[in-house]
Parts: structure tokens; sequence; C-alpha cells
């Protein structure tokens, strides 16, 4: 059989002037003839260029070229040649060879396609992937070996002879996404974007070659998908982008319906990931040859990946007239969180102004949801940790005040005294239920805050509330302890270096649920006594935050279930 | 759209040893896009 040598030698020269004829220039070599041809490369392929509000396609270099052949002998179809060619120059011009080896047959089909899809050996089938991963070689454009263009069938009776027409077409469509108002972490950058609907949009498709391309129709009409096939595109970005941007994805031919589900998923260079699921509003049509834009407003998506902002580390106390006090009041809350150490339930206050917000009416009004939360009976328990002195008890005269702060004990009137926690049911709840870490402050602790401290009466404003207490810090240079006038907005800097007794109100006993004094009061428990006291009991001493004139002093009211704050010192 | 109907001549020539010419022209698309705004902000 005599073999055909066929050499083609195209230059490409994508920015002459707009004439739609061809340069040839023969160029004789080893019996081998190539011959050179100038294209038209605005009206060309690969790169989207605008002009003036229009979009057109040019030739790079990298593109793909294959030519396809037919034999049909006995009405039996083989493939016979693909020979393909990369156009190899950049830019405004390429090169590109063909050979075809002589075939003999009752006919001959031809097809040329621009990047590489494939024919079966029975040629029953042309297949092409649109890659789902596309990588755009700048950010105007996209992908190129995302494109496919195919010509409709030549049909010859013999291997070529005569000039061949071929008409060809863009079998894919062009999707332009826009993203806008992404909150994007300071230094970060967009590098893919993915986009996913319901309709397959990448992957794998065929044709049939016999009924539809070698007819000379468009591929289309029968095009099926193959496998594998996708449901997205991930655009991996040329540059990452750090503000609005669009980029532009090749896609498979689909029309979208109203209502149906898309996903725009981005992730970025600091591995950020911000998701937004899309109904569409209307019919979205992705349509071979065309461009397809639409923009995706990000605002208010946040970053799935982003590391949770770290609450600042509660320290274990804060020194403040040379008393290491707690960061918080002592809390209980039935089936709440637990701070590391503590009995279950119990724990130290989020904040130094926590604390439960309700009026004179009560928002807590039955024992259930009393027992549940709040800072003034310590979760209900029947009798609270303290110690209820009586005149049964001998105490030396000369020391009426008896301090239960960091003792547990197994009697009420607080003489048998124990180290075991399990056993432990009266004295200080506060070294109770942490285990130790802390303890109730004696009235000479409170007495010595009160002595030694700046004072000053203070708000600190948490979101949309302002929350009042009174403020105690160590005097700096040239103050001196004492009460100070007005009333200071305190900053959370303030937080760190002094303490903030809020006034949170009080409670009666454990029988009344309304908290009185909201605001204008706080009444701190101390681990005090009076163990002289006969005619009451229970008579102990309570630091009340409200005058800024008082100091620990002795109250009647002290009993065990009197509903008091607890602020802890710090157990060394 | 037909996007067949796009004009864009690309002129082939093909000669072989045997010393006849075919030429192949190649009317490729690549012409302009039509260009279709979604409208709706997603």
């Amino acid at each position: 059989m005599k073999k055909f040598i066929t050499s083609i030698l195209i230059a490409a020269a994508a920015l002459t002037a707009c004439s739609e004829s061809e340069q040839i220039t023969p160029n004789i070599q080893n019996n081998k003839i190539t011959l050179q041809a100038t294209i038209d490369a605005p009206q060309s392929r690969s790169v989207l260029v605008e002009e003036a509000g229009k979009y057109y396609a040019e030739w790079v270099a990298g593109d793909y070229v294959e030519l396809y052949e037919i034999t049909i002998t006995g009405g039996t179809k083989k493939k016979a040649n693909n020979v393909n060619t990369t156009l190899t120059a950049g830019g405004t011009s390429a090169t590109v060879n063909f050979e075809l080896e002589a075939k003999s047959a009752d006919s001959f089909a031809y097809i040329l396609s621009h990047n590489n899809a494939s024919i079966n050996g029975a040629a029953t089938y042309l297949a092409f992937t649109v890659p789902t991963n596309q990588a755009p070689t700048a950010m105007n454009t996209y992908d190129p070996l995302a494109d496919l263009i195919l010509s409709k069938g030549v049909s010859t009776a013999t291997q070529p002879t005569e000039p061949l027409n071929f008409e060809m077409s863009r079998v894919t469509a062009l999707a332009k996404i826009s993203i806008k108002n992404l909150n994007l972490a300071a230094g970060d950058a967009v590098k893919n974007v993915n986009f996913a609907c319901e309709h397959v949009l990448t992957g794998k498709k065929t044709n049939l070659l016999t009924d539809v391309i070698i007819a000379g129709n468009d591929p289309l009409t029968s095009v099926k998908d193959s496998s594998p096939v996708a449901n997205n595109v991930v655009i991996t970005l040329p540059e990452p982008q750090a503000g609005d941007f669009s980029c532009y994805a090749s896609l498979w031919p689909a029309t979208l319906a109203a209502g149906e589900k898309c996903t725009v998923t981005i992730i970025t260079n600091n591995d950020g990931l911000y998701t937004k699921e899309i109904t569409l509003p209307k019919e979205m049509a992705f349509t071979s040859g065309d461009i397809t834009a639409f923009t995706v407003n990000m605002a208010g998506v946040p970053n799935s990946n982003a590391t949770p902002e770290q609450p600042e580390v509660r320290p274990d106390y804060i020194t403040v007239a040379g008393i290491k006090w707690a960061a918080g009041n002592l809390e209980y809350e039935k089936d709440g969180a637990t701070d590391t150490g503590f009995a279950a339930g119990w724990r130290l206050t989020e904040t130094q102004y926590s604390y439960i917000y309700m009026d004179q009416t009560g928002d807590l009004k039955t024992l259930t949801d009393y027992n549940k939360t709040n800072y003034f009976n310590y979760g209900g328990i029947a009798d609270p940790f303290s110690c209820a002195k009586s005149s049964a008890i001998s105490m030396a005269a000369s020391d009426p005040l008896f301090d239960y702060s960091g003792k547990m004990y197994t009697d009420q009137v607080c003489t048998i005294p124990t180290t075991d926690f399990a056993a432990a049911q009266f004295g200080d709840v506060a070294y109770w239920a942490s285990n130790g870490k802390y303890r109730t402050p004696t009235a000479a602790e409170f007495q010595k805050l009160y002595d030694e401290a700046c004072r000053i009466d203070a708000t600190y404003t948490a979101g949309v509330n302002t929350i009042n207490g009174t403020y105690y810090y160590n005097p700096g240079q040239g103050e001196t302890a004492g009460a100070l006038e007005g009333t200071k907005a305190l900053t959370a800097d303030d937080l760190k270096v002094g303490i903030f007794l809020v006034h949170a109100g009080r409670g009666y006993d454990g029988t009344e649920y309304n908290i009185y004094k909201i605001g204008s009061q706080g009444v701190y428990r101390t681990a005090t006594v009076n163990a002289a006291s006969t005619a009451e009991a229970t008579n102990g001493v309570i630091y009340r935050v409200q005058s800024l004139t008082e100091g620990a002093y002795y109250h009647k009211s002290y009993g065990a279930t009197a509903r008091y704050l607890i602020r802890p010192i710090y157990v060394e | 759209m037909n996007k067949y109907q796009q004009p864009t001549l690309v002129e082939l020539q093909v000669k072989t040893e045997a010393g006849f010419a075919t030429s192949v022209n190649i009317n490729a698309p690549g012409g302009e896009f039509d260009y279709n705004d979604y409208g709706n902000e997603l």
C-alpha cells in the first residue's frame, strides 16, 4: 500500500490584520512539503478576549488539534487514523504537523477537534472529558484544556484529493463566576472556587458518531453521560484573589431549573473555607459557545475553618490588698458546666460581672427553677455549708469570732472537723465545691480589702447590658486607699487588675425566691460567725457592697440559707 | 444560535510526496460569544 506522507505546518499569527485570507508559504525538506498558514487569531479560540464588551477566543500555544480518519468498508466503520498535534508556538504563532497513512476503503470520514477527544476502534462513539479541576491561565479566561471545539463530520469517497471544509463549533459552555463581599481574614486570599449544582457540569460524555457527527449533525444532539461525571467544577485561580473577582469555568451545557440547589465553596491560601448554599431563583442555562455570567454575594458567610476565638483564660486569682481574689463569684447550676476540679455543677462565674438578671417580680418563681440556676443559695443544698454556732459551744470570750474559711465539718456547730470532702456536711462551701482550690473570705479579709484598696462605684458595659458594682484596686503611685468619688466605667483591662463586686442583689432566705436590690446592692458572705452570740444563733458577718462607707459587719440574717454571693479566695 | 455559522477561516494545504495537493478548509468557530447575564445576585 502506498504510503502518503502529509505534513502541515500551521503558524498562527494572533495579532495580524483581520483578514480571512491566509498566506501560504511552501517549504520543501526531505520529500516533505510543509506549508505555512496564517490564522486570523482574534477569530480563533482558547483564550478569552474582551474587546469593547464583546468576547472572543484566541489560539494559544498548547492548543491541541486532532484529525480523525474513519474508514467505512462494507458498511463497517473503523478508526483508521487519528493524528494530533499541539500548537507549539505561543501567543501569536504556532506550528502543527499531521501525517496520514494511506488506506483503502469504500469511503472515508473525517472529524477535526480541538483538544483530545477520542474515538473508539469501531468508530461508534467520540468521547471527551471536561476536567472537573480547571486551571485557567489567567483571571480573564478559562482553562484551555477544558475547551472543546468539534467539527461536523466530512465524508469522502476516497482519501482527500480535493479541498475539505470543516465546520467547527464550540461544544462547551462558559460560566463567568463573580464573587463579591467575601469576608477574608487579613492577609488571606482565595485560591479555589468550587461551583456545584444538581446537574452534570463536568466529566466525560460521549456522542454517537455514525448518527450524529458523521452525518454532519450537531454532536450535542445525542450526547450522553459517561463515567466519571461530576456535578461540580473546581477552579484553581491563576493568581490568589483578596478582593471581589471574577473567574471562568468551562462546562458541559446544562439548564439548571429554578429552585435547583447550588453550592459555592471557596478555599483560601490559609485554609479558609467559605460555603454558600444557593437556591436558584430562576432558570440558569449554560449553552454551548455562550458565556453565562452570575454573581455570588458572600457577605455574611463565615469561614467554617476559622479557629474559634479563644476566650481569655480566666486567671486563678487577682491580687488586691495582698489577697488573691477569684476572678468570679462562686456559682452553681444544676446539670450545668463544672470548672475543672470542682464538684459537679459548681464553677466560678465566667466573668467578674456575671450575674442573673431578675426583676422584683422574679423570673425564677419556682423552687425547681431556683435550684437550677442562681448565685444565692448554692444549688439548693438543703442545709448549705456554713456553721451555725450557738451558746452551746464554749468559745473563748476573747475570741468571739469564729472563722471556718477553708475548713469542713461533719456537724452543724462545726466542732468535728474533717478533711474528707465526701464526708463533709458543714463549713466552707467554696472550699468544698472547689475541692480545696478556693475558700470563702473571712470578715478580716474583707475588712483588709476595704482598708487597703481604692474602691469606687463602677459600671461595666457588656453588649447591651450595663452592670453596676463596686470596683477595688491597688492604689497606684500617689493614690491613697479608700473611697473615691464618681463612677468609673470599667474596661476589660480594669477587670484584669482589680476586682469588681457586682450589685447582683440579695435574697432573704431559702424559701423566698425574689431577689431584691438588683443593680444597687450586693451582699457577700464571709466565713466568719459570732461564736459567742446566744441571741442570734446564726449571727455572722457579711460584706455589703452598696455604700462605699460600709465595711464588713454583723448581720442577723447571715443564716445558713441566706442568699448571698461568695467571692472566693485562692488557696495557696 | 448555531455556532457553526461563525466563519473563522483557517486554510490548511496538504501536499503528499506524490505531488498532488489537498487543501483543507477549516471553518472554525471562535467568533463572538453570546454573553448572558443571569441578573439575579445569588
